[in-house]
């Protein structure tokens, strides 16, 4: 074989190889809205046809945090949970109509919490998927000479979640003497807090959070 | 990484000491692979795959039988888009992407029916699969790293188109045994590339 065509085949197979090095996971990329999750579940043993209230506090509270701030956007996010419990069927208590002995049949809990994460490595150019670094300017000469040493990184990025529970106070287990209120319903929204448009993704997961939970619609829906 | 760099020494070792046995000459073969899955595999990720390669050594022991040994990588991949999944109770939104990452390591045996104008033989490989299986939703997955036990069937052609240098040609069958908390996975290649003789 003429050394040429070893050659070929060798830087063939070369780049072959690299290439695939960086091709683990293709198109491992998501824009800020594709990281958004809902996730539900809800309890069957309970005839939720046989509920027709509810109350919810006008409060979205913080999990694991000492924070007094105020939720960004709280009243809005609860306006819509308030809108789509109208729409599976409930009406809403005040703390006016628990008056005597009218008490709401569940109660509605919405809770915030928010995590920071911060990754990171060494980022090694050789294997670099189409990045060469500031030393290769494309003119087929590399600087510095024979040393390329891999590069750190590091990238932080925070996540929120918005936990919604459905629980009846009436109904309760005890375990081991605490009193254990039984969750009907929970709707948990996650996302990154990243970009202009967190309101309108939070509203959007807070329907498909009732969208995919037709079970709990009362009788009069 | 690790485990790929691992994986890599493991197949180096393999075709040189395969190899070292051919005291009658060899084949190199280094092809492109394309993946169509079946079975788990096509449920899980009903795209093919066009992300593939492999090298293969292989030693004549005798005039028409090789031994060797293989290493491939082939990945598939799918985007679905946003998805709603529900299991019992709970139900889940959320972007959903797919992705397998398969690498065989073989050790193989082959039966050559023609060595002179065109090569052309029907051959089996006998090893391990590793399979890095990642179910992503949003920013999470689930991951499912393994190393299973594999074979792989294959039929094949060389067509010489210089000294030592040939086209060369197959199709291949691998099947990856399950283990207790992972489907089988197969998937049928084709492959093409060059091959070495020596």
């Amino acid at each position: 074989m003429k050394k040429w065509m070893t050659k070929a085949l060798v830087a063939i197979a070369g780049f072959g190889v690299l290439a695939f090095m960086s091709g683990c996971y293709p198109d491992n990329t998501l824009t800020v809205s594709q990281a958004d999750n809902v996730l539900t579940r809800y309890n069957d043993s309970v005839n939720f046809q046989s509920l027709h209230t509810y109350y919810m506090p006008d409060t979205i509270v913080w999990r694991d945090t000492t924070t007094t701030d105020p939720v960004e956007n709280q009243t809005a996010y609860l306006n819509e949970i308030a809108s789509q419990m109208q729409a599976m069927g409930y009406k809403r208590f005040t703390l006016a109509d628990t008056v005597g002995s009218k008490v709401p049949n569940v109660i509605l809990y919405v809770s915030a919490s928010e995590q920071s994460f911060l990754v990171g490595g060494w980022y090694d150019p050789w294997y670099g998927g189409g990045w060469y670094g500031p030393w290769y300017p494309g003119g087929g000469w590399w600087y510095p000479p024979y040393y390329y040493p891999p590069i750190p990184w590091y990238s932080e990025y925070k996540t929120g979640t918005l936990i919604m529970e459905m629980v009846n106070p009436n109904d309760y287990d005890i375990i081991k003497g605490d009193t254990v209120a039984r969750v009907y319903w929970n709707g948990a929204l996650n996302g990154l807090l990243e970009g202009s448009n967190i309101k309108t993704r939070v509203l959007d997961g807070i329907d498909q959070a009732f969208k995919q939970s037709p079970e709990i619609k009362t009788s009069s829906k | 990484m690790k485990k790929i760099k691992t994986i890599i020494i493991s197949a180096v070792f393999i075709f040189t000491g395969m190899t070292a046995f051919a005291q009658g000459g060899g084949i190199w073969n280094f092809q492109y692979d394309m993946g169509f899955g079946m079975g788990k595999t096509q449920d899980f990720i009903s795209a093919p795959s066009f992300r593939g390669l492999s090298i293969e050594g292989r030693g004549f022991i005798s005039e028409h039988i090789t031994i060797g040994g293989r290493f491939g990588w082939q990945t598939f991949y799918k985007d679905y888009g946003k998805v709603t999944r529900t299991s019992g109770t709970q139900t889940i939104t959320g972007y959903n992407k797919k992705y397998i990452n398969a690498m065989p390591l073989m050790a193989t045996v082959h039966y050559y029916f023609t060595t002179s104008k065109v090569y052309s033989y029907i051959g089996i490989g006998i090893g391990t699969y590793y399979l890095d299986i990642r179910d992503q939703m949003g920013i999470y997955y689930f991951p499912d790293k393994t190393w299973r036990f594999g074979f792989s069937p294959d039929i094949g052609v060389v067509v010489p188109i210089g000294h030592n240098v040939g086209f060369t040609g197959n199709i291949h069958y691998n099947y990856a045994a399950k283990t207790k908390d992972s489907d089988t996975q197969s998937w049928i290649g084709i492959g093409v590339g060059f091959s070495y003789t020596f």
